[in-house]
């Protein structure tokens, strides 16, 4: 249990500290993208082995030993793919959220994001006494993620719909409007990180000027702040797959 | 957990590591020295963030990045813009006498300067030649208005200034919102505040109010003063005229009998003596008048300065209020464009909410023009329903607007008495009477008019009394009937309740008629004296005629489509 603490505070400390030199520094310069590197490099190390490995368990029970197929079919290739994509999604979703994530959120979120790796680390040795490997960690990641982002879902959602402040234009602003205000909250300096966000930025604002447009439902709104609170899935699955860089490469083995 | 340092691994053990084991230690090197860089560079961040001088916070604020944790919601920061309203109007209403004192204190001083040229015999001349032509006021505003109206205009301008200045500090203390935020607040909060202080400079300003009133105030009273003063002087001139002319008549007949020495120019002689008398005489009444009347004289200036200086300090404090509402009306406004959450957004669908405000319409609508729509239960019930949704997001401003309209909505005003028919049969005669009305406990009076023995008499007057929609109204009339030796008094009063007494299609005016029977009252000396209600005898009309106000169509309702 000491050691599953000990690795969620390693992921949180890189996470955290990654973030908010991230947060602090962009209001000054775009080099600030550089404290997300290590944070990036973690996440797609760790994504790595999880993307890898059960694909080889599975050629290898698929593929007979001599094909020559064995030789293009190593599973690297999908690999690299969803590493990829996972850690510039996740990692792009995870600076947007440090810009603009009030206190409370940091707070939830934190909780999240620690409990993730705690779980995780637990659990995968639970269930490596049942599992073999890989399969074992591929369904800690599974089990762990939605056992802490469902009712994290939730609980963001709540928060989002009950206290997150809208900004007020969208009660007269057009579609352009809205995405215009959402992509202001950027620095005004531009530049190709500010493009990037804006994606995301923009995207939100459009969604909420619809929901402000279609208050005659207000499940609407509910799905927006449920919308909003899926990252908890990026979020504990982020965790997850730094947690699990830390047990492989940094923790030292078990005696 | 991490990797031990290596100096505390023994060499042989170290020789003997796998390759993959070696390979982790340095990893884990990098990663806890790339965890402990980023912490001192976190601490640094941080530091410059606390140290940050407040030009640099403020390029943050200007360049995007605002925390949610400072930004107030809607609601809240309407709270906090009215709590600034309210608090600045009570520190400007606290000022409005000392504002008043100042500009008014030069009238004061000029009251003695005034006396005197009043109890000088050139004034006395001077305002009499003046009231031939009817511009007594003219000395009068010169003494002791002068740039009156100018002071009262830089008050109303200095009261804009403190109400503004008070407004701002309220709102940058946060000391009178439930918030109690202080002065930290987000990027939104900040702009939504000082678009409020922006465009509540040019909303409804008092000193505009002022100087639009003052200049013809300022007149009025000269010319109210000035009539005053004229009557006394009318009175005291016949009075002391009688006088000054036997004084004049003695002095030229002594005259005469004194300058027979100077032949054929005797008459001329004489007449300058008299007119020497006349002034001397005129001198001395002057002065003796100046010695028991003075005091008195000035006291009553004083008085009617203070009059006419508390009309505008009422003058002053309507136009607060008005101006405060305005603030109000702006406020509304702002912090409906300001942030909210989605919990607010959905307190109701846009259909919900527009049924419910063509519902508060509905109920409204008819009483815009309409004296017996306005009952005390549709207006309290209204009221009841509009204060339901008071706080809601969308419906907010329509509640504030129809409760202020509706403060209005109980009132009537009595504009027109008319007043006919004949005293008790035994007493009619060819004589004239004075009439007296009672409104609600107000005496009006009207002036003495013919009256005879058959025809009875016929009056109106405009009492402009304002009553209650749901309460009654109390009526009376007072005669008195001029005789060569002793008047006789007759009168009877009666109430009325109001409710229900208005017709459906009478619209914003009804005449009602009421019957009043009267007695003799013989104990009366005086129209004031008279109080009796008999239930029977001689029957005056009263015909009284109601007038409301319309009330202003809704303008706040919420956007419906």
């Amino acid at each position: 249990m000491i050691r599953a603490l000990q690795t969620a505070f390693a992921a949180a400390a890189l996470t955290g500290f990654s973030l908010y030199i991230w947060r602090e520094g962009y209001i000054y310069t775009d080099l600030a993208i550089l404290a997300l590197v290590p944070l990036a490099l973690v996440i797609w190390a760790g994504c790595w082995p999880l993307a890898l490995q059960p694909c080889r368990a599975r050629l290898r029970i698929v593929l007979r030993n001599e094909s020559p197929l064995g030789r293009v079919l190593t599973g690297r290739l999908r690999a690299f793919v969803l590493s990829g994509i996972f850690t510039f999604v996740a990692v792009t979703l995870l600076a947007w959220q440090a810009w603009t994530v009030s206190l409370t959120e940091v707070l939830v979120l934190s909780a999240a994001f620690f409990l993730s790796a705690v779980l995780f680390s637990v659990g995968q040795n639970v269930l490596s006494a049942h599992f073999h490997q890989p399969f074992a960690n591929s369904i800690a990641t599974s089990v762990v993620t939605w056992l802490v982002a469902v009712p994290f879902t939730l609980i963001i959602a709540w928060t989002t719909w009950a206290w997150a402040k809208m900004p007020g234009e969208m009660l007269n602003a057009n579609i352009y409007g809205a995405v215009l205000s959402g992509v202001s909250e950027l620095p005004d300096r531009g530049g190709w990180i500010a493009a990037i966000l804006s994606v995301p930025s923009g995207y939100e604002a459009a969604k909420l000027w619809a929901v402000v447009q279609l208050r005659d439902y207000p499940i609407i709104g509910t799905l927006f702040s449920l919308d909003a609170a899926l990252f908890a899935f990026v979020l504990c699955r982020s965790a997850i797959v730094i947690a699990q860089f830390i047990e492989k490469h940094i923790a030292k083995a078990k005696v | 957990m991490s990797e031990l340092p290596s100096s505390t691994v023994k060499q042989p053990d170290s020789a003997k590591m796998s390759p993959g084991a070696e390979s982790k230690r340095h990893l884990g090197r990098w990663f806890w020295g790339a965890i402990i860089v980023m912490a001192l560079i976190s601490f640094a961040l941080s530091l410059a963030s606390v140290m940050r001088n407040p030009a640099a916070s403020l390029e943050r604020t200007q360049q995007g990045s605002s925390d949610p944790e400072d930004e107030i919601s809607a609601a809240e920061l309407k709270a906090r813009l009215n709590g600034a309203n309210q608090t600045a109007l009570a520190v400007i209403k606290a000022r409005i006498p000392i504002v008043l004192d100042e500009a008014y204190r030069p009238v004061y001083a000029a009251i003695p300067t005034y006396a005197t040229y009043h109890y000088s015999v050139w004034g006395q001349y001077a305002e009499l030649t003046a009231a031939a032509l009817g511009d007594v006021e003219v000395k009068l505003q010169d003494t002791l208005f002068t740039d009156l109206g100018s002071r009262l205009d830089q008050a109303g301008i200095e009261l804009d200034a403190s109400f503004n200045e008070a407004f701002r500090a309220s709102l940058e203390e946060g000391a009178d919102t439930p918030t109690q935020m202080g002065g930290a607040v987000g990027k939104l909060t900040r702009a939504a505040i000082n678009d409020t202080l922006e465009r509540m400079a040019v909303t409804a300003p008092v000193g505009t109010a002022a100087a639009i009133g003052t200049g013809v105030a300022v007149k009025a009273a000269a010319s109210a003063m000035a009539k005053k003063i004229a009557v006394k002087l009318a009175i005291k001139t016949a009075a002391k005229t009688g006088g000054k002319w036997a004084a004049a008549a003695t002095a030229a007949s002594g005259g005469a009998v004194l300058c027979s020495w100077s032949g054929p120019g005797a008459g001329l002689c004489a007449a300058a003596g008299g007119v020497g008398a006349w002034i001397v005489a005129d001198y001395g009444i002057v002065k003796i008048d100046e010695y028991w009347n003075r005091t008195e004289f000035e006291a009553d200036l004083r008085a009617m300065v203070d009059e006419q200086k508390n009309e505008h300090r009422i003058a002053l404090e309507s136009a607060l209020e008005a101006r405060a509402f305005a603030v109000q009306e702006l406020s509304a406004e702002i912090a409906q464009n300001h942030d909210f959450t989605l919990r607010e957004l959905s307190g109701g669908s846009n259909a919900e909410v527009c049924a419910i405000a063509e519902d508060l319409n509905a109920q409204y609508v008819p009483m815009l023009n309409s004296m017996s729509a306005r009952t005390p239960e549709a207006i309290e019930e209204l009221r009841a329903a509009a204060d339901a949704y008071r706080g809601n997001l969308s419906l907010d401003r329509l509640v504030a607007e129809l409760t202020e309209n509706l403060k209005s909505a109980n009132l009537v005003a009595i504009t027109k008495v008319q007043v006919f028919g004949n005293l008790p049969a035994d007493y009619r005669a060819n004589r004239d009477v004075t009439i007296q009305v009672l409104i609600d406990g107000k005496r009006y009076e009207v002036a003495r008019v013919e009256s005879s023995e058959t025809g009875g008499f016929s009056v109106a007057l405009h009492p402009e009394a304002e009553i209650a929609i749901e309460g009654s109204v109390g009526y009376g009339v007072a005669i008195e009937q001029h005789l060569r030796l002793r008047n006789r008094y007759f009168g009877g009063t009666g109430s009325m309740v109001l409710k229900g007494a208005f017709s459906d299609d009478s619209g914003l005016l009804e005449i009602l008629p009421i019957d009043l029977p009267i007695s003799l009252y013989d104990k009366a000396g005086d129209l004031d004296e008279v109080t009796v209600a008999p239930s029977e005898g001689e029957t005056l009309t009263l015909e009284m005629q109601f007038n409301a106000e319309p009330l202003v169509a809704l303008k706040n309702a919420p956007n419906c489509r």
